[in-house]
Formats: C-alpha cells, sequence, structure tokens
C-alpha cells in the first residue's frame, strides 16, 4: 500500500486550472522529487495535500484513507509535515522555541495545571526541552538555541525548518524547494543532510526542487509538472533523457548543470 | 556563542513564596496605610487597579496572540452586571460574586469567540464592536439590570486590598500562562497562523483560549467596578472605554505584559491628577497614539518585560517575547 496516493487530483482557481488530474503515488520509504518550470503548480500540490487547499476534483489518500476536507491542523497531526517555499519561522520565538511549539500537541498538562505549575506541567516542559535540544543539537543548531529564529542566517533557517517539521514526528515529509537561495556547496551538504534525514528519521521524502544537481543526486523517482499536469515521471536516468522534459523544463544545458 | 542555559523549569516554590509574600503586603497595606491615606489617592489606586485587570487580559489577547478585540468594555460590562445579579440575588460572598461575574464575561468571550476565530482578517475587531454594543443596548432595555439609568444600591467592597488581590492574581495567572507551552502558542499564531497548523496545532483552539481567559479578567474588573461605588451605568462600559484600554495596549507595547500595566497605570492616574484637561482625554490619547505609532510603533516597552532593561545582557526572546503584532 502506498503511504500517499493522489488520485485524479486537481484544482481550479476560477479559470485557472493550477493542478489537474495528478496521480502521484508513494510507497513508504520513497524520497522522490517534483519539478517544473515556475507556475507548474507544485507549491499547489503541497497545499492540496497538506489541506491549505481542498482539491475540486479528485482524492487524496494517507496511509489509504482520504484526508480530503480534513484540515491542515488534522492533516498534520495524522502524520504530514512539510516546510514552506518562503520560509514561515515563528520569528519572535528563540530557535529552542520555534521546536518546542512542535510538542505541544503531546503535551498532557491542562491549562490549570500549566498556570499553577503543577507536577505534570513541570514533567511537560522537561520532557519537551530535553527532547527539542536533542533534536537541534543532530542539526547541529544547539549552540543558536536561545537566539531569536530572525537572527539565524539564511541556510540555518532552512534547517531549523526541517528540524521544526521533523519535532511533530511525521511520516511524510514535504520539503519545498530546500535549496533555495543556497550555493552549490551549501546545496550539495543539504542533499547529504536530506538523505541522513530519512535514514535517521525513517520518513519518507517528497522533494520540490529547481537545483537539478541535488534532485537528480538524491531522488529515486521524480515526476515533472509543467501547467498542473504530469508530463512525466521516472528515475532521474529517464527523466534527464526525456525528451519532452527537455523541452518544457531543463532546456539542452542539464547535462552541464548535472555533470 | 550559546549563553549559559537557563534551567528549562524552575521549582515553582518561590514563585509561590514570593506571591504569598505580596499578598500579605497588600493587606497590610490596607490595614495600616489606607485608613490614613486621602481617601481620594486611594480611589485614584483602585481605579488604578482595576484598569490593570482589564488591559492584561487584552495584552494577552491583542498584544501577545495578535487578535484584533475591539469591544473589552463590553466584557467588563458581563462582569460588572453579572456580579451585580449575583450579589443582589443571593447572599453569597461579593468577591465569590465577583468570580462568577468573570465567568460570566469568560462565556460571553466563548461565545463571541468560538465562531469568530476560525476565521483570520478583521472579522473578530467588527464582531467585538458589535457586540459592546449589543450588550450595551441589551442592558440599557432591561429593566431586570436597571435600564439606562443603572444599578443602584450595591454593597461597597471593592477596596485596596480586594483590588490588588485580584490584580495579583491575574498577573500571575497571565504570566505563567505566557511562561508555558500555551504561550509560545500564542506567539506562534500572532507570528504565523499557516505555520503553526502544518505542526498540527489547532490554531483556533488556542485563539478562543486566550480571548476567553482575557474576557475573564475584562469581567473581573467590571465586577470590582459594580462593587466599588453601589451603582453601575451602561455609560460606564461604552465603546470609548474599550478604546482607552486598547491605546494602553499599544502604548504600553505589544507582546509585553508589564508595557501595558505601566501604560495603564499611568493613562488611568493621568486624567485624575490633571482634571482640567480630563475633558480632552480622548483626543489626547488619539495624538498618544499616533505618535508612538510614528515614534515608536511596538510601545513602550514592545516585545519585552520591565525586567529585561535591567538585566545587562540582552535577553533572548522567549516565548512571550517577539515583534509587534
Ligand atoms: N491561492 C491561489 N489563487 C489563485 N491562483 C493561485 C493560487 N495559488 C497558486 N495559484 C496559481 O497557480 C499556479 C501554480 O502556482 P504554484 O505556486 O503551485 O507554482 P510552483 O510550481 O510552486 O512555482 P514556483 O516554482 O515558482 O514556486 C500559478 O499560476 C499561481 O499563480
Ligand atoms: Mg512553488
Amino acid at each position: 500500500m502506498s503511504l500517499l496516493e493522489l488520485k485524479k487530483t486537481g484544482i481550479r482557481f476560477g479559470g485557472l486550472r493550477a493542478v489537474c488530474d495528478l496521480d502521484l503515488a508513494l510507497p513508504q520509504g520513497a524520497l522522490h522529487g517534483l519539478i517544473g518550470p515556475n507556475g507548474a503548480g507544485k507549491t499547489t500540490v503541497f497545499n492540496l495535500i497538506t489541506g491549505i487547499y481542498a482539491p475540486t476534483e479528485g482524492d487524496i489518500l494517507f496511509q489509504g484513507t482520504s484526508i480530503v476536507g480534513a484540515g491542515p491542523t488534522r492533516i498534520a497531526a495524522a502524520g504530514i509535515g512539510r516546510t514552506f517555499q518562503n520560509i514561515r519561522l515563528f520569528a519572535g520565538l528563540s530557535v529552542l522555541d520555534n521546536v518546542k511549539v512542535a510538542f505541544h500537541r503531546h503535551l498532557h498538562a491542562t491549562l490549570f495545571e500549566s498556570v499553577l505549575r503543577a507536577p505534570r506541567y513541570l514533567q511537560d516542559e522537561a520532557r519537551a526541552d530535553a527532547d527539542a535540544r536533542q533534536l537541534l543539537d543532530t542539526f547541529g543548531l544547539l549552540p543558536m538555541a536561545e537566539l531569536g529564529a530572525d537572527s539565524l542566517p539564511y541556510g540555518l533557517r532552512r534547517r531549523l525548518e526541517i528540524a521544526r517539521a521533523l519535532a511533530t514526528k511525521p511520516k511524510l515529509l514535504l520539503l519545498d524547494e530546500p535549496a533555495a537561495g543556497m550555493n552549490p556547496s551549501e546545496a550539495e551538504e543539504l542533499m547529504h543532510l536530506i538523505r541522513w534525514v530519512r535514514e535517521t528519521f525513517g520518513v519518507t521524502i517528497l522533494l520540490i526542487e529547481h537545483h537539478m544537481a541535488v534532485v537528480m543526486g538524491i531522488c529515486e523517482r521524480i515526476t515533472v509538472l509543467d501547467h498542473g499536469a504530469r508530463i512525466a515521471e521516472g528515475t532521474p536516468a529517464e527523466i534527464r533523457k526525456d525528451p519532452v522534459v527537455i523541452e518544457a523544463y531543463l532546456g539542452a544545458d542539464v547535462h552541464q548543470e548535472t555533470a | 556563542m550559546a549563553g549559559p542555559a537557563a534551567p528549562a523549569v524552575r521549582s515553582p516554590l518561590l514563585g509561590y513564596a514570593l506571591f504569598a509574600a505580596a499578598i500579605a503586603v497588600v493587606w497590610g497595606i490596607e490595614a495600616y496605610a489606607i485608613p490614613w491615606t486621602d481617601p481620594y489617592f486611594t480611589g485614584i489606586v483602585i481605579r488604578i487597579g482595576m484598569s490593570l485587570l482589564a488591559v492584561m487580559g487584552l495584552a494577552l489577547v491583542l498584544g501577545f496572540t495578535g487578535q484584533f478585540s475591539l469591544g473589552h468594555a463590553g466584557f467588563m460590562a458581563v462582569g460588572a452586571y453579572g456580579t451585580a445579579m449575583v450579589v443582589i440575588h443571593t447572599g453569597i460572598h461579593p468577591m465569590v460574586g465577583v468570580f462568577l461575574g468573570g465567568l460570566a464575561a469568560a462565556f460571553a468571550g466563548l461565545l463571541v469567540g468560538l465562531p469568530t476565530l476560525r476565521l483570520t482578517g478583521d472579522y473578530l475587531a467588527v464582531v467585538t464592536l458589535g457586540f459592546n454594543g449589543i450588550i450595551l443596548v441589551f442592558i440599557q432595555n432591561t429593566p431586570f439590570l436597571g435600564g439606562a439609568a443603572g444599578l443602584t444600591g450595591l454593597p461597597v467592597v471593592t477596596n485596596f486590598g480586594w483590588t490588588f488581590t485580584w490584580v495579583l492574581l491575574g498577573a500571575l495567572f497571565i504570566r505563567n500562562l505566557l511562561n508555558s507551552s500555551h504561550g509560545r502558542v500564542f506567539a506562534a499564531v500572532r507570528d504565523n497562523e499557516i505555520a503553526l497548523r502544518s505542526l498540527g496545532v489547532d490554531t483556533t483552539r488556542a485563539k478562543v483560549i486566550a480571548f476567553v481567559v482575557g474576557a475573564f479578567w475584562a469581567g473581573v474588573a467590571g465586577g470590582l467596578l459594580s462593587l466599588y461605588r453601589a451603582s453601575i451605568f451602561p455609560s460606564q462600559f461604552q465603546f470609548e472605554r474599550s478604546i482607552d484600554i486598547l491605546a494602553m495596549v499599544v502604548l504600553g507595547g505589544t507582546g509585553s505584559l508589564s508595557g501595558p500595566l505601566i501604560a495603564a497605570a499611568a493613562l488611568t492616574a493621568l486624567p485624575e491628577l490633571l482634571r482640567p484637561i480630563a475633558d480632552y482625554r480622548m483626543i489626547i490619547y488619539s495624538l498618544l497614539l499616533i505618535v508612538t505609532m510614528i515614534v515608536r510603533p511596538q510601545g513602550l516597552l514592545g516585545g519585552k518585560e520591565l525586567i529585561d532593561l535591567f538585566r545587562r545582557r540582552p535577553a533572548a526572546p522567549k516565548a512571550s517575547g517577539g515583534k509587534a503584532a
């Protein structure tokens, strides 16, 4: 059974079909790429999966059950984590608190126990603090734990956003252009990070990325979107050779770029 | 460079001890200082206490959670009339009446907040504004509540001791709430609701919690007011009062608790001390707000607490710290 399955999924914004008739199946443990030109509908696919938009056509199954109409909070709680193309950290919170917020759903203390500093609240806090620090440590962010999230350099913000998403213990992680704005060596480092995340946290990953070196380097399969529709799906080697994909997106210099 | 990590959780015992000591000081002042104090001055201090209670609730809702509520005086009215009804019609201790008045306001907050806080945007501002007006019209047209002529013959129970006992309770409640997982969630709601939902947190629930808690403390302020001068009138809870409270939060600083409390004390005392300008209050507030927006848009202590100013190292942002709404 696929972990995630999109069946003829589509959405219209007025007259615009941002995504149409999209079929996509991610088996457990996959690292799948989603590529395509600007405005192809990639981010919209993420917004459909995470419930920010409801599809106007088709169905979306997660672990075999439809999640259409469940809303972002319940879909996230069901085990789908994500990052955003335009980073969305909590700017007013410290690096540590950005991660601790993600544990909120798992805390047991009631409002009054929190206010009265009851034992259960103290246990909750101690556990959230330890777990968040451990997670930051594995991401190399522990030295910045007490800094404001908005004071981090760009590359580390992307890292923190991935760490925060993982704090919810997702089964499926959606990464929207994590290498955007990175130089080749930073992108290379990110590639290793993504591989390492999949192995360490056992998550299935769906990755949107324009850096072809990254996508081709780590994804087992790739889906190519253009004008909201799937124009190809296959292994990186197949995608690289596909004339339709070269025409619509990759262009002639792809071999140079991925060399 | 990482500073030395603060302990994740401190034992609450010291806090409890300090709180008990503060309550003892309040009642010590009530017993030994108030009898020798000019009643006019005591009156101003009590009025300040009621402002503090009203403002701390809105600081939570607007300053920390970023929800624009324009009808805070409406919740004070529910608390005031709720308390008055309980005290008139039952033999219960008046301070239990104040607590029940607060609960009535919290319930009103739930009714207003549940449908409205699901939506993002300016709905809350519009709905709370309407709520403030509807409550007043309802009171004015309900003989049982004294109508426009108000309710008279209430017992006078609100003194310095009770007022500041409630202020301390409220400040402790809201401070502890802000320094908990809930406080982090409130600040995250203000910063980025979409990201917070992507972490599986129910943002509507978080906003409703902040709103209901804010309404409760406004209700307590109203309850104390009803037992202060033996009478209450609908005109005490008009839209202008909501704007007063809003001005105190914005001037004091969003994302700060001590800032709005300082502003509340100052803006409550000033018109009293400067009687001749009292008539121009709304103009002065408006000017103050405009000047603040231009010169210091984050308010007096935006994103900080008073105690941060006395620390040598700049404090790292905590759950309660942060940017203006
Ligand atoms: N909420 C919306 N309302 C109307 N149109 C939208 C909305 N969201 C996306 N679109 C449109 O849908 C199309 C696909 O947008 P989307 O953001 O998914 O593209 P993308 O593939 O992620 O592009 P990029 O590589 O630039 O990030 C675009 O034409 C966009 O303008
Ligand atoms: Mg996009």
